[in-house]
């Protein structure tokens, strides 16, 4: 019987592996997608290159089939990063400390497009809990789902309190059990994104931190990731995605489609209410807020991930940042869109 | 009635057969057989070294786990839980199954209910109990004892009901009362059977704290595992899978063992 099974598993193994090399028939896009009105809804850049359809009609005349990935938001980068390893997915956009999860755990991945200036991370505390700071929470139960985007920053938090995360009684559940968490005061705290700001507007809790009072390069990012093998074996295919992914940016960033864009990024998701004093309380101009150009702070917010998570333990191998980024294809979008003065080009000297 | 332990519990096998003692090479053989298949699969190169880690690759990571004392943890943190929520469990199962078994009216009332709940996995009760209980350390009992609470309920049903009818006569024309009835004739004539739950549940309850634990907990093997996926340290997981399925099995085996010692008893 186990016999059987394992000899299954590699069939199963043979027939699921991409030949990099060979004929590709997809092409795979995962990310965090939300449910809405009984369909997968994507949010951000993903939403808008599955909406205009350009990067679907582009494959298809390639008789290759464009296939999005939703993730759900309670599982999250280790289903992207399973995928990833196991070749059934070529392209995530997902957060930077998964991906450094990955690359360490030996999945090379290429940043083939940033898709923001990143997100605020948020640390509540439930209702009626009189804490005023990160040390009032000493010996408290806080839920952070580990291994995701938002832990880098809340871990950079404690350190510079001078605390140790085994202060803390984390529990390790997912954003979506996280409200009921609050409510019921099984946990005292949570770590979360703009889901922070609902829980506090429903009055289950109240924020006590985000990363807005930190400096600029603790917040969360995510950008286009793709599977380095993939990139390797088909750079034309990793060029029309790309295309898409600046066409996309291009539209989000139009002052005019601001109120559709929020609302997209809402759907299913938070209030619209939510999403616009998220937006607003990070102070990015509109026009900046989807740049796809590679800048300094980019680069430095991967080293210091890379650094940061090594150093804390939570990856075992040292990741080269310098290796993660591929800023040819947004340079060849930026070219054939005639976009090159779009997007305010980064000052050079930072970082 | 007595039909339906027998269909729904494994049977206790025969002492001579699969004896880890007696036939240690065949005992081995098929581990041996999927470690080695497993070491080929990660040296054909199919799936990545990161998906499916090599058998050394884990028990290097066991190794170092239990160095550090963070495996010894967790499984402790498992097995207080286990053992604790399996007690509270148990007890209550036997409990109920008296009751049902001996009063038709109580039979009549509870049964149905319980015959329902029974076909509801545990783990889709997770999210109310979170509610009621938060995450800590009683949600995790709860989880323990309510799956060992079936099949020990069931079992003692069964058991007691499985009593010849005439015995129950013998009984009142002894004019024996409820304490001595259940003391001279229904322990006795039950303890296989209960003895058969008793071991079911442990195991079950071994298997439903792991995946409570995979959901939400702070520690524990299934926390382990959990966690290990979250960081892409599958040899962490396979890890906790070993672990896991050893403790299982050793439950098991030893639940066996008093088993059939308690039955041979009974027989002598």
């Amino acid at each position: 019987m186990v016999v059987a099974v394992l000899v299954g598993a590699l069939l199963a193994g043979c027939s699921a592996d991409k030949p990099d090399n060979g004929k590709v028939s997809t092409v795979t896009i995962a990310s965090i997608a939300y449910p809405y009105q009984g369909k997968q809804v994507f949010t951000g850049l993903n939403g808008v290159v599955a909406d205009q359809g350009w990067l679907k009609d582009q494959l298809a005349k390639k008789g290759i089939e464009l296939v999005f990935t939703p993730v759900s938001t309670a599982v999250g980068a280790p289903v992207i990063n399973e995928g990833f390893s196991g070749k059934r997915i070529d392209f995530a956009s997902y957060g930077d400390f998964p991906a450094a999860i990955a690359v360490a755990g030996g999945v090379p991945l290429k940043i083939v497009a940033p898709v923001g200036q990143g997100q605020d991370v948020y640390l509540v505390v439930r209702k009626g809990l009189a804490a005023k700071s990160l040390a009032d929470l000493k010996g408290k139960r806080i839920a952070l789902h580990r291994g995701r985007p938002w832990e880098l920053p809340f871990s950079k938090l404690v350190d510079s309190k001078g605390l140790k995360l085994e202060d803390f009684k984390i529990v390790n559940i997912n954003p979506a059990a996280t409200p009921a968490a609050l409510e019921s005061a099984s946990v005292d705290a949570a770590v979360l994104l703009s889901d922070g700001l609902l829980v506090e507007q429903k009055g289950i809790a109240r924020v006590l931190w985000s990363t807005r009072e930190a400096p600029a390069d603790w917040k969360m990012r995510a950008e286009l990731f793709a599977r380095k093998d993939f990139v390797d074996a088909n750079p034309e295919l990793t060029q029309l995605v790309v295309e898409a992914y600046v066409r996309a940016a291009a539209w989000s960033s139009d002052e005019a489609n601001k109120a559709a864009v929020i609302r997209n990024a809402a759907r299913g998701a938070l209030p619209v209410e939510i999403v616009e004093r998220d937006y607003a309380n990070s102070n990015i101009p509109w026009r900046e807020r989807f740049s796809p150009l590679y800048s300094p702070a980019l680069r430095t917010h991967y080293h210091s991930v890379a650094d940061y998570a090594f150093e804390r333990g939570l990856i075992r191998s040292r990741v080269d940042a310098d290796a993660l980024f591929d800023d040819r294809f947004v340079t060849k979008a930026l070219t054939d869109l005639k976009l090159e003065d779009f997007w305010a080009r980064p000052a050079k000297d930072a970082g | 009635m007595t039909s339906r332990a027998a269909d729904l519990l494994p049977p206790v096998r025969p002492r001579r057969a699969f004896q880890l003692s007696g036939l240690p090479v065949g005992a081995l053989l098929a581990p041996l057989l999927l470690l080695g298949l497993w070491q080929l699969l990660c040296l054909s190169g199919v799936f990545p070294p990161q998906v499916l880690v090599p058998p050394s690759g884990v028990a290097r990571t066991l190794e170092e786990m239990a160095l550090s004392g963070e495996l010894q943890r967790h499984l402790g943190d498992s097995m207080r839980r286990l053992l604790l929520g399996f007690a509270i469990g148990a007890a209550a199962g036997m409990a109920f199954g008296v009751t049902i078994a001996l009063s038709r009216l109580a039979e009549a009332a509870l049964s149905p209910l319980f015959l329902t709940l029974w076909q509801v996995p545990v783990i889709a009760f997770v999210p109310m109990m979170v509610m009621f209980l938060g995450i800590d350390e009683p949600f995790k009992l709860a989880v323990v004892a309510i799956a060992a609470f079936f099949p020990m309920a069931l079992a003692t049903f069964d058991g007691i009901r499985g009593v010849p009818k005439s015995w129950f006569e013998v009984a009142k024309v002894y004019r024996l009362s409820l304490f001595q009835l259940i003391r001279r004739i229904l322990l006795p004539a039950t303890v296989p059977a209960v003895l058969t739950g008793l071991r079911v549940s442990l195991t079950r309850a071994w298997v439903v704290l792991v995946a409570a634990e995979l959901l939400a907990a702070d520690s524990g093997l299934g926390q382990m595992m959990e966690m290990g996926r979250q960081l892409f340290q599958i040899d962490v997981v396979l890890a906790g899978v070993i672990v896991t399925g050893l403790v299982g099995f050793l439950l098991d085996r030893g639940a066996r063992w008093v088993e059939s010692h308690a039955t041979r008893w009974r027989a002598a």
